[in-house]
């Protein structure tokens, strides 16, 4: 049977933000591609929050976008709200963060797979993955049918042994009213792959009519909106308001009162959760001073009257969640609609897995999303997107993708998950990213569209206007630089007198004062010819140049760092460095000092080390 | 269908009505496909909702109309979600006991709520197995879970159910259609239809208005047949999205109910729609509102 032609090139199993990325660029690469969902009517749905992006999200959903991905024009199409969070600091913090309609996002992304050529999408739990001798692997599913494929992509998301849990009693489930999947854990483990336990909650949602809203502060989207795609058309939309409420004294008396029955104090979910966003029992716990926890009210939808309550998030029993509930302002009356839930789930040691991706034990087999042990929807699409892209590169013959640390967030995202520990659902900050500065949401399609292209992802048409803008940003710079501009005419009255001494002076190096903008240079230095988007861009590249310089020889000297390859070693014999260091190092197994130098628990000093130990074994060769 | 259907008409009737359901996002849920035969009007489905929803109507061996399943759900949910004197509850119903002259409703999480009336509408999830050609597997649809617990506790009661069986056509994607070889009801809509080597038609209907989906009305028994559903002229390379499937589950018999839907045995207890075997949409939804009426009157009367 091995020398058998197999149904498919790839088979993705769930259809969720990591599956739907991976399936259809994956298809439009040209891969023949089965997308087998447990439930054909739940496509990339929300479970948590229906909202995408936010702070270091936001850059995740830009670069998709600019590889070609479908997310930025799916959220741009289903949101209800839009905003720009961080819109009043530095360019390399802000971020996009929308409001969608749950129903929606996932009705469009479904009509998406369905339309694209060479994309099967089809019904069915997967029972059984096995490896068919050299050529690929066989998948077994619920519709007794039987597919065999070259490569492999799990996507199941906390589907895997999932078990929700309320207060004390808990049943198998990946999500609320949805089975479990418990086939694939058995099949990972038969294949060889190690498997942890996280756990995720999400807070009760509530009835909007019986929302108080006049007692909270109305939270409106942006005024004149940026959209998350580069391509989406730049138009006033409708939207929907977000409300902002506290929790305050009442809240967290009928918390310590109930403590005893919080899943997480009685250890019933045992498993780690991401820190960052922690029930509300855990702040509680974990913050017993402070006098209020925010608590966002927000809409799921356009036809939808449910509240989701940011920041209310609670395992607790559902008398308890009730409770709480009606002990927030302008929650009094609310009507709880479905109870906040605790899910834990297996997922995959990402240790185990090579930069595309792949497992190293088993090639051909790729694991993506929230199975990788991150949480959120763009986390997951984006690991997904660089799945679908490598085992459609690898069915080619073509070399990998792998994104580096210094060209996108994404590349990020990975190096972390592949090379770090994870201890809890890993989620992206911008902190995250040693070049914050150069990996900028507004950059995205400069930085990443000409590898999109690359791939076939990226249309030529749509290659070209980011050339034209890489082109207008240029050319505007040179502008700025060559137009001498009066100073006087620019400051205000109060600083004008030191300003007269200073006569002329180019716009570029005027530009680089804080009290200064472009759009105060526009009508003097004449711009008008140039886009807001490229005035923009300009303004920012010339503001930071400093530090963008600064940041790029960092990489250059990160480059030469991180190219240093690593022989063979065995690393439990290098006695100098800490044993934290060695065991790590030995389970890690870097093929780079880059590589070594981020793993956790190894510190600079062991680096140090290593690099004698490396020098000493050449010499002695 | 006959569970919003009945609250609607309870609320309607000046009762305040709960719904209890495994899963909201899920109600509504047009399982048999988006097309109904109509016979001098769309029987009990409430006029405002079906009006917004329906994009199709013709004659088809009688009057046929489509809904766009899609729409349908988003408008039921917005209408019941916006009604003050409804409540919604997402959660599974595990057992039914009679405390005094109440009814007592625990649920999978432990929530407990007592009604004066109880009415049950829970399709094809009491009781319910899923076959999908040689797999069979526990739920009420393809992964969705039955309600296995409430089947034993209303036996407890003393109803009697019998086993009976659904069978759902497959939904095929429009990759791989033939159009220039199917029969056409309405082009723009890409509503049309083949037939099977003995002449019998196989209608192929838009799920909803601009999506990618198409549900296969076989002729009757034929669910099975669905493997070689790429033998009907202009299938040939379609693509299965959902499978067919038959579901068997636990039915009530008319002779154990009053006209009120109400039953015979069990004083302020309903059953309404497939689980009273109902044979479609229209039929679900005019035992609903039946009823929905029936034990809002009965909860006016008491009090």
């Amino acid at each position: 049977m091995t020398n058998k032609k197999t149904d498919f090139d790839i088979i993705v199993i769930g259809a969720g933000h990591a599956g739907c990325e991976a399936s259809l660029a994956a298809a439009r690469m040209g891969c023949k591609v089965l997308l087998l969902a447990i439930n054909v009517d739940k496509i990339a749905h929300m479970p948590c929050n229906p909202s995408v992006g936010g702070i270091g999200k936001g850059q995740l959903v830009r670069e998709i976008d600019a590889l070609g991905g479908e997310m930025a024009r799916n959220a741009d199409q289903a949101m209800v709200q839009i905003k720009t969070l961080n819109g009043s600091k530095g360019p390399a913090v802000q971020a996009l963060r929308a409001q969608a309609d749950r129903r929606k996002y996932s009705w469009l992304m479904k009509r998406s797979l369905l339309e694209v050529e060479n994309l099967t999408l089809r019904q069915g739990e997967v029972l059984e993955i096995t490896k068919d001798g050299s050529a690929g692997f066989f998948v077994k599913s619920s519709d007794s049918q039987s597919y065999s494929a070259r490569k492999v992509i799990v996507a199941t998301g906390t589907f895997l042994r999932g078990e929700i849990v309320i207060g004390s009693t808990s049943a198998p489930g990946g999500r609320a009213g949805e089975l479990p999947s418990n086939g694939i854990s058995k099949a990972l483990k038969q294949l060889g792959v190690e498997l942890g336990r996280f756990q995720s909650a999400t807070p009760p949602r509530v009835l909007e009519h019986s929302v108080d809203t006049g007692k909270m502060v109305v939270q409106p989207g942006d005024i004149d909106p940026v959209r998350f795609s580069f391509e989406s058309a730049k138009r006033r939309i409708k939207q929907r308001q977000c409300y902002l409420t506290y929790t305050g004294e009442k809240v967290h008396n009928v918390i310590k009162k109930n403590l005893h029955l919080s899943p997480i104090k009685s250890g019933s979910v045992s498993a780690k959760g991401p820190r960052y966003c922690p029930s509300i029992d855990r702040k509680i716990m974990n913050f017993p001073d402070r006098k209020r926890h925010p608590v966002f009210v927000e809409p799921e939808g356009w036809r939808n009257h449910e509240m989701y309550l940011q920041g209310l998030t609670t395992s607790m029993p559902i008398e308890v969640q009730e409770k709480i509930i009606n002990s927030v302002l302008g929650l009094e009356k609310a009507i709880m609609i479905r109870p906040g839930y605790a899910v834990s789930y297996d997922y995959v040691l990402p240790h185990q897995l090579k930069k595309t991706l792949e497992c190293f034990l088993r090639p051909g087999l790729y694991t993506a999303g929230q199975i990788n042990g991150t949480s959120g929807y763009e986390e997951a699409a984006a690991q997904g997107l660089m799945a679908g892209i490598n085992a459609a590169l690898a069915c080619q013959g073509k070399e990998s993708l792998v994104l580096d640390r210094a060209s996108a967030y994404i590349g990020v995202l990975i190096d972390d998950l592949v090379t770090k520990e994870i201890d809890e659902p890993y989620r992206m900050f911008t902190s995250r990213a040693e070049y914050r500065l150069l990996l900028r949401s507004d950059n995205a399609d400069l930085r990443l569209a000409p590898i999109g292209h690359s791939l076939g992802l990226i249309s030529d048409e749509r290659m070209s206007r980011v050339e034209k803008k890489r082109q207008g940003i240029e050319a505007c710079i040179a502008k700025l630089e060559a137009t001498p501009v009066e100073v006087a005419g620019l400051l205000d009255p109060i600083e004008g007198k030191r300003a007269r001494k200073e006569g002329r002076l180019r716009a570029k190096v005027l530009l680089k004062r804080p009290e200064v903008t472009i759009e105060q240079l526009k009508p003097i230095v004449r711009l008008g010819r140039f886009s807001k988007e490229i005035r923009r861009q300009a303004e920012i590249e010339i503001k930071y140049e400093g530090y963008i310089k600064r940041q790029q020889s960092r990489i250059t000297a990160q480059k030469q760092f991180e190219k240093m390859e690593l022989p063979d070693i065995d690393f439990k014999q290098i006695e100098a460095m800490s044993s934290e260091a060695r065991q790590k190092l030995d389970q890690v197994k870097p093929r780079s000092l880059g590589q070594a130098s981020r793993i956790a628990g190894v510190t600079p000093a062991d680096i140090s080390i290593l690099m004698i130990y490396i020098e000493q074994c050449r010499k002695s060769l | 269908m006959a569970g919003l259907h009945a609250t609607e008409a309870a609320s309607k009737s000046g009762a305040r009505p709960l719904v209890i359901t495994s899963s909201w996002d899920t109600a509504g849920y047009l399982a048999w496909g988006p097309s109904l035969s109509v016979k001098g009007g769309p029987g009990g489905l409430n006029q405002k909702i079906l009006r917004k929803a329906l994009f199709y109507e013709g004659e088809l061996n009688g009057r046929t109309i489509l809904i766009d399943g899609y729409k349908f759900q988003g408008y039921w949910r917005e209408s019941l979600e916006r009604q003050a004197g409804i409540r919604i509850f997402q959660d599974t119903c595990e057992d039914v006991t009679r405390e005094k002259s109440f009814w007592k409703v625990r649920t999978m999480w432990g929530k407990i709520y007592f009604g004066k009336t109880l009415i049950i509408a829970t399709g094809t999830f009491l009781g319910g197995r899923v076959e999908i050609g040689s797999e069979e597997f526990a739920g009420g649809r393809p992964g969705e879970s039955g309600s296995a617990r409430l089947e034993k506790a209303l036996r407890v009661l003393g109803s009697e159910f019998y086993l009976t069986k659904e069978e759902a056509g497959p939904i095929i994607g429009v990759d791989g259609i033939e159009w220039g070889k199917l029969g056409t009801v309405d082009e723009a809509l890409g509503f049309c239809w083949t037939e099977t080597s003995d002449k019998k038609r196989v209608y192929i209907e838009p799920i909803d208005r601009g999506g990618k989906e198409f549900y296969l009305r076989l002729p009757g028994g034929q669910t099975r047949k669905s493997a070689s559903l790429n033998l009907l002229p202009g299938l040939k390379k379609a693509q299965t999205v959902r499978p067919a499937y038959t579901v068997f589950y636990q039915a009530i018999g008319q002779d154990q109910l009053r006209e009120t839907q109400e039953s015979k045995f069990a004083d302020g207890l309903f059953f309404a729609g497939r689980v009273n075997g109902a044979q479609n949409y229209a039929e679900s939804a005019l035992q609903g509102s039946r009823a929905g009426c029936g034990a809002a009157k009965k909860v006016s009367r008491e009090t």
